[in-house]
């Protein structure tokens, strides 16, 4: 989890360089006035504190000599966050039309305490936004908060077949996930699935072409993602492993049956 | 590797029960691979899914997006648990223990 708090926080930083390519709209302004700053400038600059505080705890991450250091690292990388998820949405609150708030928003949309908000603004204003399939698909993986109503009205009213496309999918595999939390119960579990199977399949038959950013081929995309609603969900017989230890000897994950294996996908990177 | 000291105490604290941590390691290098494993006292199973530097063939097909992806399977093969990104080591044991508590129980019985 830790980990994850981590990467998290590194990752919102690494959709960020897009905002330095934004056109600075405003023009200067006449010299009698005191200087107003555009949208962008104000994002840019939080953005600018963001990553040089971002760098320092990297530091002392990496300094830091057993776990209860790391951990107050970590504390203070979320207070960052919140810190700076909380001016995003000051600036994007007075503008949320600009199309540099998108930019804001789109870091938002990941907050646990601003992530409907930003959802509603972004339905509200940059529905038609080019990148918007992009940002479904992330919101898709990542099981965000107030994502599902974001994903279904691109779905429906996407300017594209891409934004559709994405939205769909999205959908489905967030529904799927949904499916597999702890204790939902059995009715619901089901529904959630065959609504999942609903989206992926309309993928699968309306936009197998499309190309998605990132992940190819929509259909594809679709395709696999059936597989593990089909194959790897929660109450499933879980589809046997065959391969090589690594030492190079051969085994099943089946050699295992009569006991409980966990079974966790991982690597030293 | 958040996950590593905790897997370590698992494994050992689970020596004698019905239980089992398998991976499915996605490194590219294996001399690489198996200096880490040493270093860091890897000493449970992993099925080898690097494939040279091709994509890796069980993560692709199982449509694993995000590391760690743990699946927690019963005595019986039928998945019981699945979290993308650990859910923290608390859960994780909770979850564990009451499914080789199932199994000891009916062993007895």
């Amino acid at each position: 989890m830790k980990h994850f708090l981590l990467t998290s926080a590194v990752v919102l930083g690494a959709s960020a360089p897009a905002w330095a390519d934004e056109p600075k709209k405003t023009p200067p302004p006449p010299p009698s006035k005191p200087a107003q700053k555009s949208v962008a400038e104000q994002i840019k600059a939080v953005e600018d504190a963001l990553n040089d505080k971002r760098q320092e705890l990297v530091k002392q991450y990496q300094a830091a000599k057993d776990q209860a250091e790391k951990d107050k690292v970590l504390e203070q990388f979320n207070d960052l966050k919140e810190s700076s998820s909380k001016q995003y949405m000051e600036i994007v609150r007075e503008h949320p039309e600009d199309a540099a708030a998108f930019q804001a928003l789109h870091a938002l949309l990941m907050s646990e305490k601003y992530g409907d908000e930003a959802v509603q603004l972004v339905l509200k204003h940059h529905l038609q936004h080019k990148e918007i399939g992009q940002i479904c698909l992330m919101l898709g993986m990542n099981r965000a908060k107030g994502a599902e109503k974001l994903l279904r009205a691109v779905a429906e009213k996407g300017a594209n077949d891409e934004a559709k496309a994405s939205a769909t999918l999205a959908l489905g595999q967030l529904l799927k996930g949904n499916a597999d939390q702890t204790g939902v119960a059995p009715a619901e579990r089901t529904r959630l699935r065959e609504e999942a199977e609903k989206n992926l399949k309309t993928v699968e038959e309306k936009y197998p072409a499309v190309t998605l950013s990132y992940f190819g081929k929509a259909g594809d995309r679709a395709k696999t993602e059936l597989f593990e609603l089909q194959h790897l969900s929660v109450g499933m017989e879980v589809p046997d492993l065959n391969g090589e230890d690594l030492d190079g000897k051969t085994f099943k994950l089946s050699d295992y049956r009569g006991k409980v294996v966990f079974l966790d996908f991982w690597a030293h990177w | 590797m958040a996950m590593l000291p905790h897997e370590r105490s698992l494994v050992k604290r689970m020596e004698t029960k019905p239980f089992a941590l398998i991976g499915v390691n996605g490194d590219n290098d294996d001399k690489t691979l198996k200096k880490q494993n040493e270093a860091q006292k890897i000493t449970w199973r992993s099925f080898k899914d690097n494939q040279g530097n091709e994509q890796p063939v069980i993560s692709r097909r199982w449509n694993v997006l995000g590391w760690p992806t743990l699946y927690l399977i019963d005595h019986k093969g039928v998945i019981r648990e699945k979290w993308i990104g650990s859910p923290g080591d608390k859960k994780i044991d909770e979850a564990i223990d009451k499914l080789v508590s199932d199994v000891e129980g009916k062993q007895k019985s």
